[in-house]
């Protein structure tokens, strides 16, 4: 029995291992160097590589957008930093970045609602990365069964160790429930941002239909829906249109 | 199976069924989209109307090729809506207005368009374009054609083509006026379009403005302006004259810059040739006149710019160019520090003062400002002439005395061909301490602050540490990784319990066995005890016994030796359903030991006798414990 268990641990451990690929540590650090000498368009193309070998990180991300950034590609920068973002929701170099890149688009798009209860919503959701609530939930998980062992053997401090033992498995069950929710936002694809220098929202996905508004990079959308050629947006201001979805960064 | 084969049967049956009750119901208010023309037969040059009507609302038109044609104009779209007995029918129409190129049988359409989800395709129609000469053959059908306003031009078509091929450089014809051929830079020249016409001006179409290239420049505003018609007598020909646009241009670099010519569709009226076709006509004289397009086009005109002169150039010129005044006045000259003092400076006159930058102010140290706001206000006329202020937000953060000075103001006037400089005005102003004391507190406010912005400027440098690439769209959570971790200390849990219920279940089995053998046990201690009586060592004796009867209670109760008193052992004896005349002998007999080891001389009982006594005890209690 302890033989299966330790092999089991030993698969998860390397399972769990990070898939460095040779060529893109290589890439890595050759997008590293170019972006040091102010060439933007060769970090870039490095960086992208990375991308599309199906391999992502919160700071390939980042640095792929500072990389666009500098070479004045606002809305993809905004749109890669919001990658990064997602990934890991409470970086602050990630927050701050975006804030700048923010203040060069050219859209002031104004926000309707309150968003009070939202904020404390996003504060709950992105207090930590989702892998941060999948440990959260198997250490509290874990805490949880030791305080039920300690409460079976013990016989001074019974109660206190079942009372701690429930507290764990319940932060283990609320962890969870956070955590899905938090996965749920990450893969739903339910913003997008504007990657061209202007496009055009319409009044139904056909390329003749009439023009409701003008949109320029940079710009954030909320995304009803989406499929491979058009793409329903709705501003935080509740105007609604169709855009190409070639044009916008969906994450 | 054989149920399920006659459903599948009958669904597509059903489906068919329903298509059909579809396409029934629908062509019951038939959509019908169809294509007209105001006629089939044309001369080149012949001005006609297409049109394509459809009787429901649409979207998603597309117009037929119409390469072999000059579009005057069109798509125009008109609505119109009837009810008739209640039910509403609404139509569409779109119509282009052409004109063939060239002689030949040419066909137009379909066109196509998306009702009601369905694509529609109209009618094609053929088109029979003839020469000029040919032209009074063609027929006339069209008096029963509904969409025929220019029906009555096809008699005078002969005209329209001459006027529409080669009358355009005398009849009708564009001039540009420009205020100036040479110039400085950034000095404003006025440029009018005027079109000349002897023929009645009714209109313009698909005028395509000027570039001006090297220039910028400022339209005159089109929005509420009337083309007004007046009349110009050129070399003894009488014109009519419209003024077309007008410019004001302000060069952007030296050299020879170039306006590029203007074209414009004029649209001319002219008296036909052709007779009243009916009463009415020969009281209005709607017959008499038709319309026709021209195509007009001005020449193109080179303007010499000249470079400001770099002598005497004043080192706070900002590049205006032209006249102007200056204006500058304070808000107060007394104040508290931290109260705000506002600055006005206006600069008034003609000129490209819409294109000048603010002028640039050194405050004293101490003054927080903040960028000016701009209003700017412009009149059009003769020359483009306008005022534009600056207001600048002060707020001295320190007490004492200041001078704001160097406000004055530069410019070139090309009429002078120098620089003029206009003086402002000094202002001292006097900053009194802030009575609440906050004054002193800040020391140098802008250098704080330009700190700060410079930190904040620029993005954050790349991440390089601890670079986890991991397979996109992938995550932990919610992995086979992440359940096998959470079952984990489950398993644990488990396992622990299992081990704890096994260990109890064999500590009780230890019990048992003990009790088993208690007797056994206490038996071999006792023939240690037997020695020890042959021997007649009495110490030994009790003490041998003593063990054996203590080792043996707590074997059989299972009571830890250190545990045993008088108490427990009567307690658990009785649980034990032992009567109490044997557990009274057996405390006495315990009694007698302790009492034997510690005082021998007390104990008068023959040692024998105790010895048989504890053996029958032990085979007593064996007995009552077993029943």
């Amino acid at each position: 029995m302890k033989q299966k268990l330790n092999i089991l641990l030993l698969a998860l451990l390397l399972s769990c291992s990070a898939h460095l690929f040779a060529d893109n540590v290589a890439l890595l650090s050759s997008a590293k160097k170019a972006y040091d000498k102010a060439e933007y368009e060769k970090a870039i193309s490095d960086y992208e590589k990375i991308v599309a070998s199906g391999e992502v990180s919160y700071q390939l991300h980042y640095n792929l957008g500072n990389a666009y950034y500098k070479n004045n590609e606002i809305g993809k920068a905004i749109y890669q930093y919001q990658l990064a973002h997602k990934l890991n929701p409470s970086d602050e170099d990630i927050k701050h970045n975006l804030t700048l890149a923010n203040k060069r688009t050219v859209d002031k798009i104004e926000v309707k609602e309150n968003y009070f209860a939202k904020n404390i919503q996003s504060g709950v959701l992105h207090g930590l990365t989702t892998n941060g609530w999948a440990w959260f939930s198997i250490i509290s998980l874990f805490l949880g069964m030791l305080f039920f062992a300690l409460f079976k053997i013990s016989e001074r401090l019974r109660k206190l160790f079942f009372w701690l033992g429930s507290f764990s498995v319940l932060t283990c069950i609320i962890a969870l429930i956070i955590g899905f929710f938090a996965l749920e936002e990450i893969t739903a694809n339910k913003n997008a941002i504007v990657l061209t220098q202007q496009v055009s929202a319409l009044n139904a996905p056909t390329a003749d239909a009439k023009e409701q508004f003008k949109l320029h990079e940079g710009a954030k959308v909320n995304v009803l829906e989406s499929n491979s050629a058009w793409t329903s947006v709705q501003l935080d201001n509740g105007n609604e249109g169709w855009i190409e979805t070639k044009q916008l960064g969906l994450y | 199976m054989q149920i399920n084969k006659p459903i599948n049967r009958s669904l597509p049956l059903a489906s068919f069924l329903l298509v059909l009750i579809c396409v029934f119901s629908s062509n019951s208010f038939a959509q019908k989209f169809t294509a007209q023309t105001s006629k089939n037969k044309v001369a080149v040059g012949e001005i006609f109307q297409i049109a394509f009507t459809i009787n429901t609302s649409a979207s998603n038109f597309k117009a037929p090729n119409l390469s072999d044609f000059d579009v005057y104009s069109g798509p125009n779209q008109s609505t119109s809506m009837q009810i008739i007995n209640g039910s509403m029918s609404q139509s569409i129409s779109l119509s282009y207005m052409l004109s063939a190129k060239k002689e030949g049988k040419f066909t137009i359409g379909p066109a196509s368009i998306v009702a009601n989800g369905t694509k529609l395709e109209s009618n094609s129609i053929p088109i029979e374009v003839k020469g000029g000469s040919q032209q009074n053959n063609t027929n006339n059908s069209n008096s029963s054609n509904a969409y025929n306003p220019y029906a009555n031009q096809q008699n005078t078509t002969n005209t329209n083509q001459q006027y529409s091929s080669d009358k355009s450089s005398d009849d009708v014809f564009i001039r540009t006026f420009v205020t100036k051929k040479s110039c400085y830079i950034d000095e404003q020249i006025v440029v009018t379009q005027k079109v000349y016409s002897r023929l009645n001006l009714r209109g313009f179409q698909n005028y395509k403005m000027p570039e001006y290239n090297g220039f910028w420049s400022q339209n005159e505003n089109q929005k509420n302006k009337q083309i007004e018609l007046g009349q110009e007598n050129i070399d003894g020909v009488m014109y009519y004259v419209a003024e077309f646009t007008k410019s004001y241009l302000f060069p952007q670099r030296s050299g020879q810059l170039t306006i590029e010519p203007m074209e414009i569709d004029c649209i001319v009226r002219k008296r036909s040739n052709r007779q009243p076709q009916n009463v009415l006509e020969q009281i209005f004289g709607g017959g008499g006149y038709e319309d026709f397009v021209v195509k007009a086009k001005s020449k193109s005109i080179t303007i010499d710019v000249k470079a400001l002169p770099e002598k005497d150039k004043p080192a706070n010129f900002s590049g205006a160019v032209g006249n102007f005044s200056l204006k500058a006045e304070i808000s107060k000259d007394k104040v508290k520090a931290n109260e705000s003092i506002n600055l006005k400076l206006s600069v008034a006159g003609k000129g490209n003062i819409k294109i000048t930058d603010a002028p640039k102010i050194t405050f004293p140290d101490g003054f927080e400002t903040y960028e000016p706001k701009v209003t700017e206000s412009y009149n059009e006329g003769g020359s483009f002439n306008g005022t534009k202020t600056y207001d600048y937000l002060l707020i001295p953060r320190k007490a004492g005395e200041f001078v704001i000075k160097d406000l004055d103001f530069s410019y070139f006037d090309p009429e002078k061909k120098a620089y003029v400089h206009v003086p402002a005005p000094e202002f001292n102003i006097s900053v009194s301490p802030d009575p609440n004391g906050t004054a002193n507190v800040v020391i140098d406010p802008s250098a704080t602050k330009s700190e700060v912005e410079a930190k904040e400027n620029d993005i954050r440098y790349l991440k390089t540490h601890d670079i986890q690439l991991e397979k996109a769209d992938t995550f932990f959570f919610s992995s086979w990784k992440h359940y096998t971790l959470l079952g984990l200390p489950i398993l644990l849990f488990a396992g622990f319990i299992v081990m704890h219920s096994r260990m109890q279940k064999l500590n009780s089995d230890v019990v048992a066995v003990k009790e088993r053998k208690a007797a056994k046990l206490a038996r071999k201690q006792l023939v240690k005890a037997e020695a020890f009586k042959t021997q007649n060592n009495k110490d030994g004796f009790y003490q041998e016994v003593s063990i054996a009867l203590h080792s043996y209670i707590s074997n059989k109760l299972n009571i830890p030796v250190a545990e045993l008193s008088k108490e427990n052992i009567e307690l658990q004896l009785t649980k034990r359903s032992v009567p109490a005349e044997t557990i009274g002998k057996l405390l006495a007999t315990l009694g007698d030991c302790d009492v034997a080891r510690y005082a021998p001389a007390a104990v008068s009982n023959d040692i024998n006798v105790v010895y048989n006594n504890t053996v029958e005890l032990i085979t007593k209690i064996e007995d009552e414990t077993k029943a």
